[in-house]
């Protein structure tokens, strides 16, 4: 008997383009699953009355926009660095995808935060930061924003359960990967 | 006494039972300046195979035994194939302890079991590959990275799908 795992098969490549489908998808039953909630007033609800109460995975989704950005800053400043880095951005942009699946409520008040359509949420929020004048630098800031999103990763894992702690932490272990791989 | 945790965690033991066996087969086909690193690998799983075994104990289980061999993936004959075994063993202790954390309640299981998570995928990275990491980048260095994207399954003796694309592991190999 075996509990190696036998040939695993892969997906095909994440893109942008399927990012934001997936983002559109997860939106829409997103806006399915509010309205269900609106019909149904669960006893949580009751007491909503200004303030929209903030979805636990909310933060780790602000988290993921704020990184992927970081990765578009840096190649758009550094293009040279693609060879590098975009198996790594690749990888991000299918925990974020994955992510906005998992948790259709936070994704929803992730684009309300954006202010925009569902397209525009993690591409075209520009950063204030000073770009970084070389590729060292950009990779070393790059380098911190991964590790805080690992941070934050693991920080929701530890208080969510289930499947979505799995989730939660298979993302944080990627990304804890990604930190060392840039070189922290 | 069986429980959600208790399964996961032996879930995760049996993964590390595994590895510890494919690491001594890893270890027989690498190059000798990457066997003190092997070993270091073989030692942690060593040291997290008994800790999983004390967490099963205090949760009123046996833990499960090793068995007394396991079947290689693919023929493993160099160092190449050795190292790619290095990263499907770390690939099943992944997605072990995943599943340990979707089974745990308490935060000793879960915290264990996320650090070990985070240790999994980084091994194939460091010290196995013994690849540099990649900052300063030198854009041009020769890098092959050999992707594995484990798809949805059933984690055995469970029966609980769960999903593993996002856990993807990656070896990095300097090829000069």
């Amino acid at each position: 008997m075996s509990d190696l795992p036998g040939g695993a098969l892969r997906p095909p490549p994440l893109t942008r383009r399927n990012l934001l489908l997936a983002g559109g998808a997860a939106l829409t039953a997103a806006s399915v699953t509010v309205g269900l909630a609106g019909c149904e007033a669960t006893s949580t609800d009751s007491s909503a009355t200004t303030a929209a109460p903030t979805e636990p995975l909310t933060p780790v989704l602000l988290g993921q926009q704020v990184l992927l950005a970081t990765y578009e800053r840096t190649l758009a400043a550094f293009p040279e660095l693609s060879p590098a880095l975009s198996d790594l951005q690749g990888q991000s942009v299918a925990h974020t995808a994955a992510l906005l699946q998992a948790a259709p409520a936070a994704a929803a008040q992730v684009a309300a935060a954006a202010g925009s359509t569902p397209s525009a949420s993690a591409s075209s929020s520009a950063p204030p930061a000073a770009p970084p004048t070389d590729p060292t630098s950009a990779v070393a800031d790059l380098a911190r924003a991964v590790d805080t999103a690992a941070g934050s990763l693991r920080a929701a894992a530890l208080r969510a359960s289930g499947e979505l702690a799995a989730l939660l932490g298979s993302c944080a272990a990627s990304t804890a990967c990604h930190a060392r791989l840039l070189g922290l | 006494m069986s429980t959600p945790e208790a399964d996961g965690l032996q879930a995760a033991l049996r993964a590390e039972h595994s590895a510890i066996w494919g690491y001594g087969v890893v270890g027989a086909t690498v190059s000798p300046e990457l066997r003190p690193g092997i070993r270091d690998v073989d030692a942690a799983h060593r040291a997290s195979r008994d800790e999983l075994a004390d967490l099963i104990r205090l949760r009123g289980a046996d833990p499960d035994s090793a068995e007394a061999s396991y079947e290689l993936p693919f023929p493993v004959g160099d160092g190449a194939s050795g190292l790619q075994l290095a990263a499907v063993l770390e690939d099943g202790v992944a997605k072990g302890y995943a599943f340990a954390v979707s089974q745990a309640d308490s935060q000793r299981a879960k915290a264990f079991s996320l650090g070990a998570l985070t240790d999994a995928a980084r091994t194939p990275s460091t010290s196995v590959m013994a690849g540099p990491p990649l900052g300063p980048v030198s854009p041009r260095s020769r890098r092959r990275t050999i992707t594995r994207w484990p798809t949805w399954s059933r984690f055995k003796g469970t029966g609980s799908p769960v999903s593993w694309t996002w856990v993807r592991l990656q070896i990095v190999e300097r090829r000069y």
